[in-house]
This record gives C-alpha cells, sequence and structure tokens, in this order.
C-alpha cells in the first residue's frame, strides 16, 4: 500500500482544450508500520530489538504526524504506535504486566516475520520478467523486437482534424427522395428510331458510347432496343465477353 | 507417453491459454486425479523442450520453457509490467502461503490489504476462490508464475522454508 505524500505545488494540471500535463506526484512507498519500522531500523542501522524498537518510536510518530496517511491503511499504523508507545512507558515504568509483555514479543515476532517475505519480495522483483515464460501466440502480431508504444500517443491536433475531415468525406451523399416525380425517358419506340436513324449514316456503333450519359432506365431500354433489332436481324452484336464493349452492326 | 498425456498436450496447445483441471476433467471423461498424474507425466516428458507445462493448484498452461527463456528475452520488449513493491510484498505472502485469505495476508504484511488484491487481481496475477459462506482465498496465477519465470510454485526460492514455516502458520491461524 502505498502513502501517498502529495505534494500539491509540483502538480501542474492545464485542462485547457485537449492540452494537459500529467499530475507529478511525489511517493514515498511505505506499505504499512511494519515495513516503515523495518526501514527505519534499516537507516538507523540497528535491530528490531525491544530496546531497539523504544528508540525507533519517536520516529515512527513523527513519520505518522508528517504524511497524510491513506485512511483505508491509517489504523494499523495506529496500532503499532500504540504497542511502541507501551514499551517506550514500561521501560519508563517498569511493570510485570504479561499482557502487555505478550502485546510487545507479539509484535518482535510479527516483524521478524514480516521481514521475510519483505526480503523475498525483493528477490522475486529482480526476477520479475527477467526471463518470463512465454504463453502461446506471444508473439503473434509480428511483436518481434519492437516495442509496444507507451503512454500518450503522439497526436497533433492537425492530425485529428485531418481525420475528421476524411471521415466527412466518406460520409455517402444524402440519398436522393425515391418518391418524387420523373421525367419519363424515351420509349422503345423512340430508342428503336435513333438506333435506325444513327445506322443510316454510320455502319457500326459502340453501344457503350451511345448511352453514356443516359439515365439507367434509358440505358436499359436501349439494350433492350439493340437485342430487339438483333432478333429481327435488321443488326449483327458482338461482344468478346461479359461488360467488354457491345459493337452494334449493321448488316 | 500415454494417449492421455498425448490428449492432454493436444488439448492444451490449443486452447493456447490456462485450462482448469476440471475443464479437461470433462473433456477427457477421466477423474481429476487422474489428470494430475498425467499432467506430471507430461511435464516430465517436455524436459529439455522448448516448451513446458505451468501448473497451479487449479490450471495448467503449455508456454515456452525455462530453457529458452533467455534465448527469447532477446525478441520481447523489456521493462514495462511492473508491479509495484506493495504489489510485490502482497503476490509473495500469496505465492507461499496461498490459497489464503485476506486475513491473513493482512496479518502478515500488517496491514490493509483489499486495494493491492483487488490490483493483483486486476492484472490476472492472483486467482479468487470463491467457497459459499467462507472467506475468498487467493493464490498465486500461472500467469504471475510465467512472470517470475517458472513453471509451478514449489520453484519459488526458499519456497520450503516459507511456505511451511509454522512460525508463520502460528502468526496467521492465531486471529482466526
Amino acid at each position: 500500500m502505498y502513502l501517498f505524500a502529495l505534494d500539491v505545488s509540483t502538480i501542474t494540471w492545464y485542462a485547457l482544450g485537449m492540452q494537459f500535463a500529467l499530475p507529478e506526484v511525489k511517493i514515498e512507498q511505505y506499505e504499512g508500520p511494519y515495513d516503515l519500522l523495518v526501514e527505519l531500523a534499516k537507516k538507523e542501522q540497528i535491530s528490531l530489538s525491544e530496546i531497539n524498537l523504544k528508540n525507533l518510536t519517536d520516529s515512527f510518530l513523527q513519520y505518522i504526524k508528517e504524511h497524510e496517511i491513506d485512511t483505508e491503511i491509517i489504523g494499523s499504523f495506529l496500532v503499532v504506535a500504540s504497542t511502541l508507545l507501551l514499551i517506550k512507558v514500561r521501560q519508563m515504568v517498569p511493570s510485570q504486566k504479561t499482557e502487555e509483555e505478550e502485546e510487545i514479543s507479539d509484535l518482535q515476532y510479527r516483524l521478524s516475520q514480516y521481514e521475510k517475505f519483505r526480503a523475498i519480495a525483493e528477490v522475486l522483483h529482480a526476477r520479475w520478467n527477467a526471463k518470463p515464460l512465454l504463453p502461446a501466440h506471444y508473439f503473434a502480431e509480428g511483436e518481434f523486437q519492437e516495442r509496444a508504444e507507451t503512454g500518450m500517443p503522439n497526436i497533433t491536433s492537425e492530425q485529428i482534424a485531418g481525420a475528421l475531415q476524411h471521415l466527412i468525406n466518406r460520409i455517402p451523399p444524402a440519398p436522393q427522395p425515391s418518391a418524387h416525380l420523373v421525367q419519363r425517358g424515351r420509349s422503345m419506340k423512340d430508342i428503336l428510331a435513333l438506333f435506325q436513324d444513327r445506322l443510316a449514316t454510320a455502319k457500326k456503333l459502340i453501344f457503350q458510347d451511345t448511352v453514356r450519359g443516359s439515365t439507367r432506365q434509358e440505358q436499359a431500354v436501349s439494350f433492350l432496343a439493340v437485342l430487339e433489332m438483333a432478333r429481327k436481324n435488321s443488326v449483327r452484336l458482338e461482344q468478346d465477353g461479359a461488360f467488354s464493349t457491345l459493337t452494334v452492326h449493321k448488316i | 507417453m500415454t494417449s492421455l498425456t498425448q490428449h492432454i498436450e493436444a488439448l492444451l496447445f490449443t486452447a493456447g491459454e490456462a485450462v482448469t483441471f476440471s475443464d479437461l476433467s470433462q473433456l477427457l471423461n477421466v477423474p481429476e486425479e487422474q489428470i494430475k498424474k498425467a499432467l506430471e507425466e507430461l511435464s516430465a516428458e517436455l524436459q529439455h523442450h522448448g516448451l513446458a507445462l505451468v501448473t497451479t493448484n487449479t490450471h495448467a498452461q503449455l508456454v515456452t520453457s525455462q530453457e529458452v527463456a533467455e534465448f527469447l528475452a532477446q525478441f520481447a520488449e523489456e521493462g514495462g509490467n511492473e508491479l509495484s513493491k506493495a504489489a510485490m510484498e502482497t503476490l509473495s505472502v500469496i505465492a507461499y502461503k496461498g490459497p489464503i485469505s485476506r486475513y491473513d495476508i493482512d496479518s502478515i504484511r500488517g496491514v490493509d490489504s483489499r486495494r493491492m488484491i483487488r490490483q493483483l487481481l486486476l492484472r490476472g496475477l492472483l486467482r479468487q476462490i470463491r467457497t459459499s459462506g467462507k472467506a475468498s482465498l487467493y493464490d498465486i496465477s500461472e500467469d504471475a508464475l510465467m512472470h517470475l519465470g517458472i513453471t509451478k510454485k514449489e520453484e519459488l526460492p526458499e519456497f520450503e522454508n516459507l511456505s511451511r514455516s509454522e512460525d508463520i502458520d502460528r502468526l496467521v491461524t492465531q486471529e482466526k
């Protein structure tokens, strides 16, 4: 558990538009009262005997006073503080109460056990990710030797604006209303006449050229007209493959 | 290699992630005890292979072996995914003493560990064992073992010492 000693003056937070700097947080890491005691003893280069614990009481209490300890864990600090004070009192006013004796030896005992896990945690910390065993598909996305981007991607507001513009460009135009009056296209008869007129002066026509620019409906009617003429043997159709150029030859 | 170990190996390979003993037992229609035995056999078979078997109390997963860890590390990205000191301390207590209740974790660490447990759970480094009417127990996950480069928790440094320590047991049971 962290004790966050948050120095407000070091926090810079600009919530202006989309630009902001992450706050700088000063962290003093004491996971709990045991951790703090072990650390204090280390600093003083002493063991955690009863006599030494007494000497650590002041710095322990000072730490609690000076730091805002997380409410979730403050209780455990106070419990230890009371035991430390008990040790101090006992040395000034010697008494034989076994209850107190137990409480003090219990704290010492707990500290000695805690130290074992504290030490092993450091060993495991060094091993963490040093030589990891990897799961299947670890490199599945071509991650060999490629470092993952961490933190905020480097994106400018221009890029975002560009992406938005790109997106806007891709929005399809609004559909044409389907229920309105449309000009009626030329009839089959009209188109047949048109083709016959053209074939009077030309020997052949490219179908695609004759319908370029006409409406879909007119294109369909023209196609039917051409088929009709072919059926009546007035023209011969030639096409190399599906959707390729269709040539209309006058017979 | 018996056909059972072959089938387990094949299932674990195709799963590509941790599979519970009970799932294996159901899929293969074989009692869990036999599954555990076959897993031990498979683990032994895989010695000196590029692949290895990671097992917890409940799960098994095929992963790359310790022998190739250093070789593979050159391709893997370094750093990241670090654990805070407090998180590592909590994980250590759970690794050695698990399955363990939050109460006992607090007792060893001398401090409330709820937030740390939540964090570790979110990162998939713990397994929560719920039994109705009892406090949840926590145990180290195969993911955490893999980060530590070991295939079972018995390979943790000083595992015998710390996990079986009567001293610590006295500590965690006296408040129950």
